[in-house]
């Protein structure tokens, strides 16, 4: 780069925008050539520099001008802080209808050692086996000794335990906070919760069945059960159970009208919250998955079934004074009567002969497919796991049909009897029943399995049976109880019946004159008694049961009791089948 | 005039940095505070859910079936012990005429209004005197002896219970006592659906 200088170059300061700042106002230097084109240069760049700059600063200003006085007013004076999570416990609570807890989740504390940085494993291992009593200091020393780095010492310790180890300050010995499931009603409804494993998995119940509901959300679920009405029917049935020392006993509240199962118990019954130290007799849960031969309680199934197949009336009646014969069998009556019986009659005094008359008047298909229709065939689908699927006959003889019609020969759930029980009553709906609660004005699904009229005459049916017939003891008076007494022989490990083993049950359905609820109860091998001169039926041992329950929870329930009887049924109509016609039956 | 402008740009920032710092610090202060507080939010409803579980532990229905039956004096309802509103009888009309009567203007004088039914007495006990004579003769109290007169004779406190706090006369609904039937115990039953 050759360029002339001038001799003396006098270089004023000037600014970037031409101003003079110096002295030498008139002097300037031109250059030329070279040297006047890398002035240029660098002026423009000073220029687009300049530009960059301000526009920088102008973008700023804009914006702190935006920021200050145009979004004044959509600016929060709160900082947003995200709302509080709730409570991470890893598993929602059950609760019941009216929202007792059931089951929750705790937090509580794990001991774990990692034995390489125990120093000493025996005296660590003595001291911790002072603290935890179910530990022997020989057994601690061996895991604590192990060549490893994390060993479980001991699940969920209780607050106390944890402090003293705590005190014990022995290195390698660490906490781990977890969650414990706990059961604040114990027992009570342990067949319906079901219960976990150590690890917070569900393993029964409904606990295994919403296992993945309920741990991935922390709203409640809430059940059917009205744990009031669960403890009165638990109360009582244990009383019943204690007093026939069954082996066993169940029962079931359903509402007829929803399908909602408003208690179920299964006796005995467990803690939840430590189910592996009850024997698997009490986890086993009688209400849905033992199946039983209920006997007579199947007479209303049988009778609803002849009425709605029109093979009787209730004008109809059979004569029931001779035994039925068949193959190498004979069929009598309970309470034998000798003579001819009205259907009314039948029904109240639980005449099996009266009752294979009427079956074997509809036919093997009609029956079969009657109680296919009610549910009582196949296995009910239930929120629950464990639901036990019905024993029905291979093949479906006429024998079959006969004893099925006093309910022998046919094994099914107490859940089934209950659910099909709502359908006699309800009006014909066959609902499906659940155990989570419905929504107020949730319309149910049902499938209509017979007519209203027949439903009304089994109304009234049942209800002859409580005032006059064979559940007398089950009456609770003003809440016009129906129902039907079962006395079922167990099956011996032969084959044959067992004279002295049976199962006394009672199926029950309220108010009458507008079904609300079925109840079911049953007593597996009750003794008799001496305050029950030898019995030990249905209508001695379960049906008083009922009667106990319903004056317990009807008052729960809101169910208004009715001020006086119905006339028409108090008169002793029964062997005027005449009379039995027109309104009342209809508007019962 | 730069110097000036430089020194005030200066202060200005910083006046601008050391306010920035003491906001930073502050809203530290406050980001500690939150996270405290949520820590106890935590704490608390983890507290909560405990009492929540004792609480329905507690509420077990076999124990307070078993408290009910030791301190308490309760049985189970019976059917016959829950009635509808429309069962229960009328209560009977009060008879208001009869003490107003007596109870003329020293009455109204010594005890001053202060509740609703005392107003409604006094109110009687006023207009009664200023009713028309055959108005009283008409009503059936009236017909033995002019109401002035047995009321100055005597007085209204000694005919009528009075309230022993206030002074006041008491209802006449109280006074008047029978009539009312056989109690009816009514139990409102709700189902919780």
């Amino acid at each position: 780069m050759i360029g002339r200088r001038s001799d003396k170059p006098e270089i004023a300061l000037r600014s970037p925008c031409g101003l003079d700042v110096g002295p030498n106002a008139q002097t300037f230097v031109a250059l030329e050539g070279s040297a006047k084109q890398s002035m240029e240069t660098g002026k423009t760049r000073l220029v687009i520099a300049a530009l960059i700059f301000l526009f920088a600063f102008a973008a700023i200003g804009v914006r702190l001008f935006d920021l200050a006085m145009l979004t004044q007013g959509n600016e929060p004076s709160l900082a947003d802080a995200s709302p509080d999570a709730p409570l991470e416990t890893g598993r929602a609570n059950i609760v019941d209808r009216n929202g007792a807890i059931l089951a929750t989740t705790l937090p509580s504390s794990s001991l774990y050692a990692n034995p390489r940085q125990i120093l000493d494993p025996e005296a660590a291992a003595t001291l911790v086996a002072g603290v935890l009593p179910e530990f022997s200091a020989s057994e601690l020393t061996a895991r604590l000794g192990a060549d490893r780095s994390f060993v479980w010492l001991k699940r969920n310790l209780t607050p106390r335990q944890q402090a003293e180890v705590n005190a014990l300050g022995i290195p390698g010995l660490y906490f781990l906070r977890e969650q414990s499931r706990v059961y604040p009603q114990g027992a009570l409804a342990a067949h319906i919760v079901g219960f976990n494993n150590v690890d917070n998995r569900g393993i029964a119940g409904l606990e295994q069945s919403f296992d993945d509901l309920l741990r991935g959300s922390s709203t409640p679920l809430q059940l059917s059960i009205d744990i009031r009405v669960q403890h009165v029917l638990t109360r009582e049935l244990q009383a019943a159970m204690q007093e026939f020392q069954g082996i066993g006993a169940a029962g079931l509240v359903m509402d007829a009208k929803t399908g909602e199962i408003l208690a179920m118990t299964s006796l005995p019954s467990f803690d939840p919250g430590a189910p592996g130290e009850a024997p698997a007799d009490a986890r086993f849960n009688r209400a849905t998955l033992g199946v039983y031969e209920v006997g007579s309680v199947f007479k209303i199934f049988t009778t609803a079934m002849a009425l709605e197949a029109g093979a009787v009336s209730l004008e109809s009646g059979y004569d029931t004074s001779k035994p039925i014969r068949i193959a190498r069998f004979t069929i009598n009556d309970f309470h034998p009567k000798n003579r001819w019986l009205s259907l009314p009659e039948i029904f109240m005094y639980s005449s099996n002969i009266g009752s294979v008359h009427m079956a074997m008047d509809v036919g093997t298909e009609g029956q079969q497919r009657f109680l296919g229709e009610l549910g009582l065939l196949r296995a009910t689908s239930f929120e629950l796991p464990e639901v036990g699927q019905p024993m029905i006959p291979s093949t479906w003889r006429e024998i079959n049909t006969m004893t099925i019609a006093y309910g022998h020969g046919i094994a099914v759930t107490p859940l089934q009897v209950t659910r099909a029980m709502g359908a006699v009553i309800n009006g014909g709906q066959l609902l499906p029943a659940t155990l989570l609660k419905r929504l107020p004005g949730e319309t149910v699904p049902g499938r209509r399995v017979m007519s209203q009229t027949t439903s009304a005459q089994m109304r009234w049916l049942t209800r002859l049976v409580v005032q006059h017939g064979t559940g007398r003891k089950a009456d609770a008076p003003g809440y016009l109880v129906g129902g039907k007494t079962g006395t079922a022989d167990k099956l011996k490990p032969s084959g044959s019946y067992d004279d002295d083993a049976r199962i006394a049950s009672f199926l029950a359905g309220f108010p009458m004159d507008d079904p609300r609820y079925v109840i079911f109860a049953m007593v597996d091998e009750p003794q008799p008694t001496e305050a029950t001169h030898g019995y030990a039926t249905g209508g001695w041992v379960t049906a008083p049961v009922v009667g106990r329950v319903v004056e317990q929870i009807a008052p729960l329930l809101g169910v208004v009791p009715r001020a006086s009887e119905e006339p028409e049924v108090v008169e002793n109509a029964l062997l005027v089948p005449a009379r039995l016609k027109g309104p009342p039956l209809a508007a019962n | 005039m730069i110097r000036l402008s430089m020194v005030f740009w200066l202060a200005a920032i910083a006046v601008a940095a050391i306010f920035l710092y003491e906001i930073k610090h502050e809203v530290q202060d406050l980001e500690e505070q939150l996270a405290e507080v949520h820590g106890e939010i935590l704490r608390d409803q983890e507290a909560i859910q405990v009492l929540k579980a004792e609480w329905s532990y507690l509420n077990r229905p076999a124990r307070i079936a078993e408290l009910a039956d030791r301190y308490l004096e309760l049985k189970p309802i019976q059917a016959a012990q829950i009635a509808s509103f429309g069962e229960v009888p009328q209560a009977p009309a009060p008879e208001l005429p009869a003490p107003a009567q007596e109870a003329s203007a020293p009455a109204t004088t010594n005890a001053p209004a202060a509740d609703g039914i005392g107003n409604l007495i006094e109110a009687v006990a006023v207009e009664a005197p200023a009713a028309p004579q055959s108005a009283r003769q008409s009503a059936p109290q009236s017909t033995s002896a002019p109401a002035p007169q047995r009321a100055a004779s005597q007085p209204a406190s000694d005919d009528r219970p009075v309230n022993p706090v206030t002074g006041k006369p008491l209802p006449i609904a109280q006074q008047s006592g029978g009539g009312v039937g056989q109690p009816v115990q009514l139990i409102r039953t709700g189902a919780q659906q």
